[in-house]
């Protein structure tokens, strides 16, 4: 049984990019999500091992994302990481009190994105 | 008398004294009531038992009556079986022939009234039954399974000899008693109780069966007879059991089967219980039945023993007696046999009985009674007569009438009382006479006495007599002093020493000059000597006693002793060493001081010789004046003596010469005063005062002593500060002769307040002395009556010091209201205690309004403890001072950036005094660093968004895994193509606006036609429009600008740009440029005003580019000329857009001199606009 990734990410090269790794070099499940609120609805809908949660998004971004998901006794539980662009000590002042698994930023090294994963959520191979 | 309170505690356990009639009738009723008690009860106990002894024999006989009848009754059947074998063994009965064999079951049926069926079973299943219907129909059933599985059965009717077949038919199913039949062979039991079914009802039969054998001795089958229960309950009925008594059956489980009691209460529900089955007898109704409570107690313990064994039953508050029989014949059903008997009926008698006795007992008791307490009055009546007269004897009445009694012991008592009386009375009488010869001389005695004597009762303490001598003593009369008692006259201080004294007299007997303290009429405490002695006195213990008044010898003995104590007192109080030598030089007194001096107590000294006391080398010294005085000369010198410790003390010594009326010197009152310490005291004086003149000297102030009309008296000079010359003594002039008169007048002014009001008065002066300008304090002690002492002090310096402080202040003050930066002082309380007008205007406040608050009211309240942390580390030293940038709340809410430096000021003890800080408005700076910051920010974000794109597609095609993906492969391509293309993009539209934004480009500004720029642009864009199927329309007018052409191409193609992005399919786009006339631009973004006035007007030309798009909301009409905010930021993505666009547009615009703006209408589409400004056609350059 694959592991079931919910990527919520509006820029869709970005998403196509992430799906690849994940899919075909993780061999993950991957169920992506364009915006926010379809982020959202699947994360409350669906279960999955872990979100990888993008933070600048139009509609919602990832701040309010993560706080409804931790406000849902549903979706608590489940891991999230963050995966941004954001990387000034301003942003990551806010990412420190955030209660996530881990954050990923961007750009990323897609042959080391899946192991970036698992070392975060201490997967094994 | 005095043994009664004993006698009587000892017996109040007991209740009270009882009267001799209940004593003599309550035990005689008592034993009459338990003889008859117990008579009753053994007979009635008696009784009881032969009864119930009665009843177990009859109920036994009445089980073993119906055993015997009940098993004639069942076994009437038996004859059919015999003769119905007997016929078919002999072949009267043919097993083939069913007719005969139904003619014969019927007649035997008809023979037997008590059977309701008899069936008879074949081998091979065929069953004959025949039931009785009613008295003259019957039921036959046939089954025979050669023939038919079903049933048959027709109804028979007989008359006489007739019979009729009324009806024939099958029966679909078997009756009861055709089922039981069909069950017979195969049952090993011959005795059976089954169910039937019986006119309509159910009902329950005893089955009894034979086998029937065949010649060879093989089953042929069996013959079964029923017999219905409700014939049984009929049987027993007939038995004729007695009234009361009934019976019932109830089988091995306790069912009841049958009863011979329908009379019996409840008994009616009986007969139809049999119909039930069994096991629904058990049940318990409620309330349960008569039957059902006695089988309970009947199988409770199951009766094995064939004795019926009776059992009482408590049933509806009545008693019965039950007993169980077994059924015990060779029929062998499990029946038990139940009697029951109401145990009222046998008991009833017994009951009688027990209520006569219990009546004539009572009657009897009665009786007894009565006698009883006649005798006893009888018998009372003359003692009680004897116990009155006791108490007359008791009471010295010796005159008894006692009546007559038969009684022969009464009698005598009586005589023997009457003898004893008399004697007691002879013997009173020769007493009393010699007892009042006693008396009399007793009371001369008594009189007589020159002594106070009285006579009082030992316990009490009441005077029972006294003599004239006591009442004198007192100061009372007689009448009143009898009766009165010894501690309220006050002859006592208080109970407990007349207790003392009255137990010691107890004790011996008598006292003898006993001191004590009494208190006479008029109030006067005297003093006497009491002798007493313990005497009886009609047979009391009573005091006699004697007082002699001794009250004038103890007042003169203690005047004495007051005296003494009074000069003793004087002589040790005072520091002088008082003595009294005698001729001998003897000390004979001497006061209290001597023995702190000698060591020795006075009493010790007393008697010592004087060398012996003082020691030789003091007694050299001092003998010369002893003698002088020992001649009867006053001596009044000094002279020095040692001490204890060898110390030299100075004395001053005065001896009085004692001569008595011969002119004899009896001896020497001796006065000697310590005076060493009054020596030195001078000395130390006369030191004093040389030194204060030394130390007055020496202090750098000029004093002087001037007199109340301004003439000096004395001076301490201080030639360089004095305006006298050194040369010249003032002492003796006039102050005028020196000062100016002003001056002069205020001295003397001074002087004379000081004399006046005794207070010190102060005030300074300035004056010339050697041509400089001094500065004086001058201060005037009052000194005597006459004068006073002038203080003068040279302040120069501190004067100088004050003026320099004082400008120096004004200095800062000036420093601090006019700086440009926000001043102010604030306390250790955090109070502004001072602040500038620059801090004023920083936080909004007046400066009346912040000198009412502290500096925590304007601080922001996230910067709070951050300033207060920083504030403390000053406060405690560990920093000089410290700058910061912190938040104020201006007074309208809004938040001021300043940077702060505060710097701590303390005293010299380096006691923190208050905080001097100066602030600097840095809101504007950091406005510019909060969007330099985002810009920042925001540019990264941008940035590393495509290449995020770029180096995964391209990371993943580096990896490999598509090699053999042509299409992955492809997509991968196209994802880091566009991505570069849009970094490629971003970047230049950064570069563009940087250098656009930093001046450090300058537009090539030339004359364009505004036609061939628009087509330009046009040109640029025509083929996305196209491809985008969008109509692009242009209508320009001939015009001119000044402008960087490409640059307004730029602004073109991006509006055009955005415009083809948001339109739909198969929409126009309209282009357009016409002069204007406008103001110039005042605000970014909004339109300009068109106006007529030509002076402040400038011509311009308006582009403008109309889509049909899908409009943009009002609220972001004023932001999308910034950097990176568009609309929709994922669709400008998706769209290649990378919001720089118009930010570029709107610098380009600004940097020509023109504006621009859009107006937009959601769902319609927005028309964006700019102007530049126009050149005339001529107009050149």
């Amino acid at each position: 049984m694959p592991q079931r990734i919910l990527l919520i990410e509006d820029e869709a090269r970005i998403r196509a990019v992430v799906q690849a790794c994940l899919e075909d070099l993780g061999g993950w499940e991957v169920q992506l999500a364009e915006s926010g609120t379809e982020g959202l609805n699947l994360a409350i809908q669906q279960l999955f091992d872990v979100i990888l949660l993008d933070i600048s998004m139009p509609d919602i971004d990832g701040f309010q994302i993560y706080n409804t998901l931790q406000a849902t006794p549903r979706t608590q539980a489940v891991s999230i990481i963050l995966l941004t662009a954001k990387t000034l000590p301003s942003d990551h002042d806010r990412f420190a009190q955030m209660d996530v698994a881990g954050i990923i930023l961007k750009p990323f090294n897609p042959l080391l994105l899946c192991q970036q994963i698992r070392d975060i959520l201490g997967w094994t191979e | 008398m005095t043994q009664l309170p004993n006698a009587a505690c000892k017996t109040h356990r007991w209740p009270q004294k009882f009267p001799l009639g209940l004593m003599l009738v309550l035990p005689w009723l008592i034993q009459m009531a338990g003889l008859a008690g117990l008579i009753g009860y053994f007979s009635h106990r008696a009784g009881q038992r032969a009864v119930e002894r009665l009843a177990v024999q009859l109920m036994a006989e009445m089980g073993q009556r119906v055993e015997q009848s009940l098993e004639d009754y069942l076994t009437l059947s038996e004859p059919i079986h015999r003769l119905t074998q007997t016929e078919l063994h002999d072949g009267t009965l043919n097993w083939g022939d069913r007719p005969q064999l139904e003619a014969a079951l019927v007649q035997q049926l008809r023979l037997f009234p008590t059977l309701s069926a008899i069936t008879l079973t074949l081998k091979p299943g065929q069953v004959l039954s025949v039931e009785r219907f009613s008295t003259d129909h019957y039921h036959v059933y046939w089954v025979d399974p050669s023939q038919s599985d079903a049933a048959q059965w027709h109804e028979l009717e007989i008359q006489g000899d007739r019979r009729s077949v009324f009806r024939t038919s099958t029966l679909p199913e078997p009756t009861a008693s055709l089922h039981q039949s069909s069950t017979l062979l195969t049952q090993a039991a011959n005795w059976r109780v089954v169910p039937v079914a019986q006119a309509n009802a159910d009902q329950a039969a005893v089955l009894y069966r034979s086998l029937l054998y065949d010649a060879t001795g093989q089953v042929q089958g069996a013959i079964a007879t029923f017999m219905p229960l409700t014939n049984i309950d009929q049987f027993l009925q007939t038995l004729n059991l007695g009234e009361e008594a009934s019976v019932f059956l109830i089988d091995s489980e306790g069912a009841v089967l049958a009863t011979s009691a329908p009379a019996l209460p409840n008994a009616l529900t009986l007969a139809s219980q049999t119909l039930s089955p069994w096991s629904t007898l058990r049940r318990p109704s409620h309330p349960p039945s008569l039957a059902e409570v006695a089988v309970q107690q009947v199988i409770a313990p199951p009766s094995q023993s064939t004795e019926a064994q009776p059992v009482t039953v408590l049933w509806q508050q009545q008693r019965y007696l039950a007993a169980v029989t077994p059924l015990a014949s060779h029929i062998d059903l499990p029946w038990q046999i139940v009697t029951l008997m109401p145990e009222a009926g046998l008991i009833a008698d017994i009951h009688t009985n027990r209520n006569h006795i219990l009546g004539l007992a009572l009657v009897k008791l009665g009786l007894a009674g009565a006698i009883a307490t006649l005798m006893t009055r009888y018998i009372s009546r003359p003692i009680r007569a004897l116990n009155q007269a006791i108490q007359q004897i008791t009471h010295e009445d010796y005159d008894l009438s006692l009546p007559d009694t038969p009684i022969h012991e009464l009698s005598e008592l009586e005589q023997g009382i009457s003898q004893m009386a008399q004697q007691i009375q002879t013997v009173f009488d020769n007493a009393e006479s010699a007892l009042r010869v006693s008396q009399e001389k007793f009371a001369k005695i008594f009189r007589m006495s020159p002594g106070a004597s009285s006579i009082t009762v030992l316990d009490t303490g009441r005077l029972i007599e006294m003599n004239q001598s006591y009442c004198d003593l007192l100061g009372h009369e007689h009448c009143y002093l009898v009766g009165q008692t010894t501690l309220a006259l006050g002859l006592w201080p208080n109970v407990e020493t007349r207790q003392r004294y009255i137990a010691q007299l107890r004790e011996q007997g008598s006292l003898r000059q006993i001191e004590m303290e009494f208190r006479h009429a008029s109030g006067d405490r005297r003093t006497g000597l009491l002798f007493a002695e313990k005497i009886q006195l009609w047979g009391r213990d009573c005091i006699l006693s004697v007082i002699h008044d001794i009250t004038d010898r103890k007042q003169s003995e203690a005047a004495l002793a007051q005296s003494e104590r009074r000069l003793r007192l004087l002589t040790d109080a005072l520091p002088v060493y008082i003595s009294y030598i005698d001729t001998q030089e003897r000390y004979q007194f001497v006061n209290k001081i001597h023995e702190s001096q000698f060591g020795l107590s006075s009493a010790a000294i007393c008697g010592q010789l004087v060398r012996q006391v003082i020691g030789e080398s003091n007694y050299a010294i001092v003998r010369e004046h002893l003698q002088t005085g020992l001649a009867g000369h006053l001596v009044q010198q000094e002279i020095t003596l040692t001490d204890v410790e060898h110390r030299p003390r100075i004395y001053s010594l005065v001896l009085v010469p004692d001569v008595d009326e011969r002119q004899q010197v009896q001896g020497v009152y001796g006065l000697i005063t310590d005076i060493s310490d009054i020596k030195q005291t001078e000395a130390a004086l006369r030191q004093s005062q040389a030194r204060n003149l030394a130390i007055l000297s020496a202090l750098p102030d000029l004093m002087l002593i001037i007199s109340k009309d301004g003439v000096y008296q004395d001076s301490i000079r201080r030639s360089a500060m004095d305006v006298i010359p050194a040369e010249i003594n003032p002492v003796g002039r006039p102050i005028s002769d020196f000062l100016e008169p002003a001056q002069a007048a205020q001295k003397l002014s001074a002087v004379q307040r000081a004399i006046a009001t005794g207070q010190m008065q102060v005030y300074e002066q300035a004056l010339q002395v050697n041509r400089q300008l001094q500065y004086e304090e001058v201060r005037v002690v009052p000194y005597s009556e006459q004068a006073a002492l002038v203080i003068l002090r040279d302040i120069t310096h501190r004067k100088r010091a004050e003026a320099a402080l004082s400008e120096s202040e004004e200095r800062f003050r000036f420093a601090f209201d006019c700086a440009g930066l926000g001043m102010t002082i604030v306390g250790l309380d955090g109070r502004f205690l001072k602040v500038n007008q620059a801090l004023c205007e920083i936080v909004g406040y007046t400066e009346t309004e912040l000198l009412s608050m502290t500096f925590l009211d304007v601080t922001y309240l996230d910067d709070l403890d951050k300033t207060l942390d920083i504030d403390y580390q000053l406060l405690d030293g560990k920093i000089r001072d410290y700058q910061i940038e912190k938040r104020y709340v201006h007074k309208r809410g809004h938040v001021i950036w300043v940077l702060l430096s505060v710097a701590l000021v303390t005293d010299a003890d380096k006691k923190p005094l208050y905080f001097i800080e100066q602030i600097q408005d840095i809101s504007d700076r950091r406005a510019i660093e909060d969007i330099k910051t985002e810009f920042v920010s925001i540019v990264s974000h941008e940035l590393r968004t495509p290449i995020t794109a770029i180096q995964g597609s391209i990371g993943l095609l580096q990896s490999g895994i598509y090699a053999a993906q042509p299409e992955k492969t492809a997509t991968m391509l196209d994802i880091a193509t566009q991505e570069c293309d849009r970094l490629v993009r971003l970047v230049n539209d950064i570069l563009d606006l940087e250098r656009l934004n930093s001046g450090k480009v300058t537009l090539q500004q030339t004359r364009c036609d505004v036609s061939a720029t628009l087509n330009r642009a046009i040109g640029a864009m025509e083929a996305i429009a196209h491809a985008a199927q969008i109509t692009l329309e242009v209508s320009a007018t001939a015009a001119y600008i000044w402008a960087d052409p490409d640059t307004i191409v730029q602004t073109l193609t991006n509006l055009l740009s955005n415009a083809i992005t948001f339109s739909p399919p198969g929409s126009t786009i309209r282009i357009a440029a016409r002069p204007v006339n406008l103001f110039p631009p005042v605000m970014d973004a909004s339109p300009p005003i068109e106006s007529t006035p030509q002076s402040l007007v400038q011509p311009m030309v308006q582009f403008s580019i109309q889509d049909q798009g899908r409009g943009i909301p009002s609220d972001k009409l004023g932001i999308i000329f910034e950097r990176f905010q568009q609309v929709d930021a994922s669709d400008a993505r998706q769209q290649g857009g990378t919001g720089l666009g118009l930010a570029i547009c709107k610098t380009i615009v600004t940097q020509h001199g023109g504006a621009i703006w859009v107006t937009s209408e959601v769902g319609v589409g927005s028309t964006f606009y700019f102007t530049i400004p126009a050149l005339c056609p001529n107009e050149s350059y």
